[in-house]
């Protein structure tokens, strides 16, 4: 089916960064693939020189106008170019260019209270809480941007203008940027068709087609309106320095319409619908963002029917055939969702595609209604933002400024504690402790938070939010219908299973004291004995161990009690059960922990249990999670599971799969991601047993956990699975 | 007439199994089997009472189990620990000791209010898969009082059952359990009575009679049968199996792929290992 884009593929992974060069995905901007046409415009060493000398004469004026004048100066003088091996242009300057001169230099201006400032220098340095201003991450209206187009964007805003009786000088700079930088987009896309239109080769006419329906109004194909995804995204993400974290608000809703009206009009045909997604998709894939491009599937409308349809199919498909990671893949699953689409995608998953996010449907619409007060109407089409986080469609954006550490009360609570205290003092200290911390932390974050229009104006993404534009205020800022403010929390499995082991090692089995057990700590574990103790502690959270689970609910009540609490941009708080990459980070700060922990290992990722300590298997700890409420937890809850691929075998582990997910649903579950493992992953399981101790296998009709085979056995097993691949 | 036990020998139990009858189970392994078949995987279920299981490989050498084995079945001597299995009484006082992992007791007495408790800790993912409880073994029907009490158990709490048999009881044991299972899965090993004792050491009339009792009775059967290479991977044996389960009524039939995974759990129960010559042929069949 996708042949010519197969053809294609070799030339595409080689746009954004050249393959056969080092990469680092985390800086993945500052590279080049193709380095487009010389004669079009700058590289990024003038572009800089030029720049820098243009921001200079700019005079000081409001921030927001600054700002769209250096975007309008990068989109005037960037180099671009169009391959005959796709189907969208190649923008050359994306790495951020104009930050240096805008937020950067703004945000250094920023100052917050003494107060704030020593909160925030203690919680760090206990490695309680991490921090920083978040400035850059929504989901622009993608439907009035299919509907209005880029033009209609800008025409738009100028009504709204004039409609304004009367406007502050903010105010008035808020259009003017939106004019600017939205007149500089057109003046971009009229400049990639005529460039387009001189070139010769096949896939030149259609793209120059494209654009200039672009350039003068609204899509009006599906190709078209991948086309314009792809530019918003490029030039939001790389030149006005916002992410866009979801493409499109559900890809196969957002291009069901045209789709068929494409096909049913005979202008496309559908291979080639099929393949103008797949050149779509491959432009993520090639980009290589290290924590994937979310992208969202699936859902359901006001009246409780499915969203998925034949085009989720399609993209599926396309998605499989083309074997890549990236887009990573939300999808929302409910009691509605046909039974293809859920097997589709667990099959997938079982063949190695461990890039689906099952999010469900049901229970986040009732949290969203229930918790947050939100009517239905506004919040049955959810966006999903990121990995997890879940917002209101072009209604709602959240800044998630800090990232909380939930082992660092347990282990002040210790480090205030001593012999004589009863378990209980150590446990009330440790939520005392986490109530402090959120207390001083939204005390801190909104201070961080006060003036975020003014480090980042966002010029792009508020021109699509009807909201911001009649109030005329920036929608990343205060100028949405809900302006919410994220606390990233992580850590719970080491929390609760550190304080289970002082439980366990001090007052149950009375093996050491108290004041020993500190002692042994700051040494990091230097009595071997005890800490195998502590690791094979009988109440590990993620078990279905009762005692483990009501801490670690005590603990997710705490969290999730922010919800609601106001914010500094007229909104209020959210909580997102979810570490990102700070369970390294945190761990890497760390003492030893009474949980087992060696000083400067990771703690547990998410509401997760701590790594391999989830001993029962994948029954016990969903049920361990559930403990925790997991979609009460209104910006998200991340959650894996792993097992292995003969586990999930044949119609059998399929339905399993499925039924996993059924009841994690049922039980008030949030997201579930599942990691199938292979050979090399159970070679690594051998060397290191300690952080497989949930890994099931399947031996000869049934399943058995990996660390109760005996060595020779493993070994066999691994010969097996790799024989098997 | 089977008379019901509050108590029986269970050596383990698995969670999220999904090969085991229909859905997500959980199965509960019984002790004691009256077969030994030649690449039973599964050694520590053939003795009827609890014994405990020594993995040499894992050992540390600490002597921590010497403290408390009140048998005198571990000693250290030289540096290096040694296990006396004559001596131990399977008190299971050494398992948590051992740091190490090395000593696990296999089987301890349980009553059927602890084993259900641990059953129906998983209802919710029976719910979402037609799944339920699996007895297996061993032989289930060798505890039949234990099994009975199971199984009624289970039914009283709204869940799923199944057993896992190899067919070698009597009649009249089937009889009684039958109201209160809901799926066998049955064991067809061998066509003929004397590959079935090169297999297992015993003939299969009486299994094969039992297969037509339980298919007369209306009872639902799911065959499962190990394909062993060099026992019952011919086709003769394959298309014996298949006219024999045309005259029954199955709702399906498994054959299940064998692995020779579990010779380091005979030496760790200090039993003799008789393994099939290789596993060649099986990937081919
Ligand atoms: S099970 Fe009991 S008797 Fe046997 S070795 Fe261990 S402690 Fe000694
Ligand atoms: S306690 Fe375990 S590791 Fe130590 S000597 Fe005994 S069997 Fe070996």
């Amino acid at each position: 089916m996708l042949d010519q884009l197969k053809r294609d593929i070799p030339f595409i992974e080689n746009k954004y960064h050249k393959t056969d060069e080092p990469f680092n995905a985390f800086a993945r901007m500052s590279y080049h693939g193709w380095e487009g046409d010389p004669s079009t415009g700058m590289d990024d060493g003038e572009l800089k020189d030029a720049l820098s000398a243009f921001a200079d004469a700019i005079p000081d004026t409001e921030h927001a106008v600054i700002k769209a004048k250096l975007f309008a100066f990068v989109l005037d003088h960037m180099r671009i170019g169009i391959d005959e091996h796709d189907y969208f242009p190649l923008l050359y300057n994306w790495n951020r260019p104009l930050s240096a001169f805008a937020a950067g230099r703004w945000e250094r201006q920023m100052k917050i209270s003494d107060e704030a400032a020593k909160f925030r220098a203690e919680a760090v340095a206990s490695a309680a809480i991490n921090c920083w201003r978040d400035y850059d991450h929504a989901v622009p209206d993608w439907h009035a941007l299919y509907e209005l187009g880029f033009p209609g964007i800008r025409e738009r805003a100028q009504k709204y203008r004039a409609g304004h009786p009367s406007l502050s000088e903010k105010q008035t700079a808020y259009f003017d940027a939106i004019d600017i930088e939205y007149a500089a987009i057109l003046r971009l896309i009229a400049r990639l068709r005529d460039y387009a239109a001189g070139c010769a080769f096949d896939k030149a006419e259609r793209i120059a087609e494209c654009l200039d329906h672009l350039a003068k109004g609204a899509p009006t194909t599906m190709y078209e309106r991948l086309m314009l995804i792809y530019l918003y995204f490029m030039l939001s993400e790389s030149v006005d320095a916002y992410q866009v974290r979801s493409l499109g608000h559900g890809l196969d809703h957002d291009l069901t319409a045209p789709y068929l009206a494409d096909r049913a009009a005979g202008r496309f045909t559908e291979e080639e619908l099929a393949s103008f997604i797949g050149y779509f998709l491959m432009q993520f894939s090639a980009i290589g963002n290290y924590w994937g491009q979310p992208l969202y599937l699936g859902g359901t409308n006001l009246d409780g029917s499915t969203r998925v349809n034949e085009l989720t199919r399609v993209i599926l498909d396309v998605y499989d055939e083309l074997g890549i990671y990236n887009p990573k893949l939300q999808v929302k699953y409910s009691k509605t969702s046909p039974s293809w689409y859920l097997d589709k995608m667990l099959d997938m998953v079982r063949r190695g595609h461990s890039s689906f996010v099952f999010v469900c449907d049901d229970n986040i619409r009732a949290m969203m209604t229930g918790i947050r007060g939100i009517p239905k109407e506004r919040c049955y089409d959810f966006d999903v933002k990121g990995c997890y986080e879940f917002a209101v469609r072009a209604g709602e954006f959240s800044a998630a400024p800090t990232y909380i550490n939930l082992l660092a009360p347990a282990v002040s609570a210790l480090n205030r504690s001593a012999d004589g205290d009863a378990y209980a003092d150590i446990e009330a200290r440790c939520l005392d402790d986490l109530r402090a911390l959120l207390d001083g932390a939204i005390m801190m974050t909104n201070e961080l938070e006060r003036e975020l229009d003014e480090i980042n104006p966002s010029v792009m993404l508020s021109a699509t939010i009807t909201r911001s534009l009649e109030l005329a205020r920036d929608a990343y800022h205060d100028g949405a219908e809900y302006n919410t403010t994220v606390f990233v929390v992580g850590g719970l499995g080491s929390a609760v299973d550190a304080l289970m082991a002082v439980k366990y090692l001090v007052y149950e089995t009375g093996t050491v004291s108290l004041s020993e057990l500190k002692r042994v700590l700051t040494e990091n574990w230097s009595d071997g004995k005890l800490r195998q103790m502590a690791l094979t502690c009988p109440h590990k959270y993620g078990c279905g161990d009762p005692e483990a689970d009501s801490l670690g609910a005590k603990i997710a009540d705490m969290v999730a009690s922010c919800q609601g609490r106001p914010n500094a941009r007229g909104g209020d708080y959210k909580v997102d059960m979810h570490s990102a990459r700070q369970f390294i980070e945190f761990g890497r700060r760390m003492g030893a922990t009474a949980d087992g922990r060696l000083a400067g290992e990771e703690t547990s990722k998410n509401g997760s249990a701590v790594m391999g300590m989830d001993r029962n298997g994948v029954t016990a700890l969903i049920r361990s999670i559930l403990v925790t409420r997991p979609a009460r937890f209104t910006e998200g809850y991340g959650f894996d599971v792993m097992l292995h691929e003969t586990a999930v075998q044949g119609d059998d582990g399929l339905a399993a799969m499925r039924a996993l997910l059924a009841a994690y649903d049922a039980g008030g579950g949030s997201t579930i991601q599942f990691n199938i493992f292979d050979a090399s992953t159970l070679r690594d399981a051998q060397a290191h047993p300690e952080k497989y101790q949930n890994l099931q296998v399947r031996v000869c009709g049934w399943n058995t956990l990996w660390n109760n085979m005996a060595k020779e056995e493993q070994d066999k097993y691994i010969e097996r699975s790799e024989n098997l691949q | 007439m089977i008379t019901e036990k509050a108590t029986g020998i269970v050596t383990d139990f698995k969670r999220f199994a999904v090969h085991d009858g229909d859905g997500i189970r959980t199965t509960v392994f019984l002790k004691g089997c009256p077969l030994k078949c030649v690449w039973c995987h599964n050694p520590e279920s053939i003795g009827r009472t609890p014994e405990l299981a020594f993995y040499r490989e894992k050992c540390a050498h600490c002597g921590e189990c010497v403290k408390v084995c009140p048998s005198g079945a571990h000693t250290i001597e030289d540096g290096r620990h040694r296990f006396h299995r004559e001596k131990c009484t399977a008190c299971g006082k050494c398992e948590n000791a051992c740091l190490a992992g090395a000593l696990k007791l296999c089987g301890r007495e349980m009553s059927i209010a602890e084993v259900i408790k641990v059953v129906a800790e998983d209802k919710m993912f029976y719910e979402t898969s037609n799944g339920g409880m699996t007895l297996s073994g061993g032989e289930p029907t060798l505890q039949p009082g234990f099994t009975l009490s199971l199984l009624k158990a289970a039914k009283a709490e709204g869940i799923n059952t199944a057993l896992d048999t190899c067919g070698l009881t009597t009649r009249e044991i089937y009889e009684e359990l039958l109201p209160f299972v809901d799926t066998f899965l049955y064991d067809i090993k061998h066509i003929t009575d004397g590959g079935h004792i090169r297999c297992t050491g015993h003939g299969n009339e009486r299994i094969l009679e039992n297969l037509r009792f339980l298919s007369d009775a209306g009872a639902r059967i799911e065959i499962r049968t190990p394909l062993v290479p060099g026992f019952n991977d011919d086709s003769e044996t394959l298309h014996g199996i298949g006219r024999l389960l045309s005259g029954v009524n199955i709702t399906r039939a498994k054959l299940l792929p064998y692995h020779s995974y579990a010779s380091s759990k005979y030496d760790a129960l200090g039993m003799e290992n008789t393994p099939p010559p290789s596993s060649a042929r099986t990937r081919r069949t």
